[in-house]
């Protein structure tokens, strides 16, 4: 009889396994939305120099520091300084108008994403930011976010700051409102990413992303995107 | 008295016309310095060339196109119709081309005039709505781009043009700098991010070029 309780016991819980992994297969995509930034790595600061106590750079410095010009003599002339004349003109101006319409978006109901950044002022080493966006979900039954950086692939190479797999994403995440403390590297080899957050049928979240960006020391100052693609997924 | 002065001055101006110019004869140089006025002018052409307007939207589910203002060589960057939360390209959206017979070149610097101002809503800030990248081929929504910000100083012309006074436009606002004379132009792709929770309205704002020479 114990046997036959703990047989019974073991198939109960592996159909019940095997059910939520099938409603999980089963779930669809009902909805994504990409979240765009912008990252702005800014140069470091002059890096310090310390003196070099030689006997031949005291020589140097010393010289330099009696003629500082150290050249052949030049008499002040007119002839020969270029002093550049500045005449009054209008300043070229154009423009461009621009313009568009905004329209509701048929899916926002479902996900949609809040944004309160779209840049990222990064210096080298360790960034973090404090919800730079926020992501809505809801759906009328079990559901689940998952994201991945945008147009990645497990081939390798990409851009900063996302990459390609099997490089990992400078780029990390945190939703504190659920618990998620620790920043996990965003996937980055396409479809089927990660999970972001899970829902209940019927209930909606909106949940605040902190972001953690790491600039390493070889990259070039300058401007670049992180793009990040989040997914609705429900039965 | 009268008749020998009259012979006199005869005398002297038949002399200073024809023997003076035989024997002083001589030659000489002159040093010559000018400086060349440094000229500059532009010209700003939105939807600069042929397959201009919107691309992008991907998931909202309907296809963008350019709006009735855009036409090619002229009229307005016009995105049409957008859906909230989704980003979008517009390719060939402007080209500035400058002449300049300044050596040391220019720059160019690109401003809004003004936030994006709804018809019938608010103004939305052209920060997060509108960016700019050169134009390439492998241009998409999601390329490394930056943000147009709308400017500090005064405006004239219904918006068309910024009055710097004697300043400088802000360093952020550089788009393009080239370190030579002649006739140079670049062409501009436009991106915008459109939020979810933007209103559903008619926007519009101006970008200002200003080239400076160097």
């Amino acid at each position: 009889m114990k046997r036959f309780v703990f047989f019974a016991l073991i198939a109960v819980a592996f159909v019940a396994a095997f059910a939520q992994n099938s409603a999980e297969a089963l779930q669809s995509v009902k909805a994504y939305k990409q979240v765009v930034l912008t990252v702005v790595v800014t140069p470091s600061p002059v890096p310090i120099v310390f003196l070099d106590r030689s006997h031949r750079n005291r020589s140097v410095a010393r010289t330099l520091t009696a003629d500082p010009y150290h050249g052949p003599l030049q008499v002040a002339s007119i002839a020969h300084f270029d002093v550049p004349m500045l005449v009054a003109q209008a300043t070229p101006q154009g423009n461009i108008p621009v313009t568009f319409n905004s329209k509701p978006d048929p899916t926002a109901a479902y996900l949609h994403v809040v944004p309160h950044t779209s840049t990222l002022m990064a210096a080298y080493g360790a960034n973090t930011y404090t919800c730079p966006f926020e992501i809505y979900a809801y759906y009328t039954t079990t559901w689940k976010v998952t994201d991945w950086g945008y147009g990645t692939v497990a081939s390798g190479g990409g851009t900063f700051p996302i990459e390609n797999y099997p490089t990992t994403s400078y780029l990390a995440w945190d939703i504190p409102s659920i618990g998620n403390t620790t920043f996990t590297a965003y996937a980055n080899s396409g479809s089927p990413g990660q999970n972001s957050f899970l829902g209940t049928a019927g209930i909606s979240q909106q949940n605040c992303i902190n972001l953690s960006l790491t600039v390493p020391s070889n990259l070039p100052s300058g401007t670049y995107t992180a793009a990040v693609q989040y997914n609705l997924l429900a039965n | 008295m009268r008749r020998i002065v009259l012979c006199l001055v005869f005398a002297l101006l038949v002399f200073s016309n024809t023997v003076v110019p035989v024997s002083a004869a001589a030659t000489g140089s002159v040093a010559a310095h000018w400086k060349v006025v440094t000229l500059i002018t532009s010209t700003v052409t939105p939807n600069y060339q042929s397959g201009f307007g919107p691309t992008g939207g991907s998931g909202s589910g309907s296809t963008p196109s350019a709006g009735p203002s855009a036409t090619l060589g002229g009229g307005y960057v016009d995105f049409g119709n957008l859906i909230a939360g989704y980003a979008y390209l517009y390719k060939y959206a402007a080209q500035v081309a400058v002449t300049t017979n300044d050596s040391g070149g220019f720059k160019v610097y690109g401003e809004g005039s003004t936030n994006f101002n709804g018809s019938t809503s608010g103004s939305q800030p052209i920060s997060t709505l509108l960016f700019w990248l050169f134009t390439g081929s492998a241009n998409t929504p999601f390329s490394a781009s930056t943000p147009f910000e709308a400017t500090t100083f005064p405006t004239f012309n219904g918006g068309k043009n910024i009055n710097y006074g004697a300043s400088l436009p802000p360093s952020t606002a550089l788009v393009w700098s080239n370190a030579t004379a002649g006739t140079i132009a670049q062409g501009f792709d436009y991106q915008i991010r459109v939020p979810s929770t933007i209103p559903i309205d008619t926007f519009s704002a101006y970008v200002v070029y200003t080239v400076i020479g160097n």
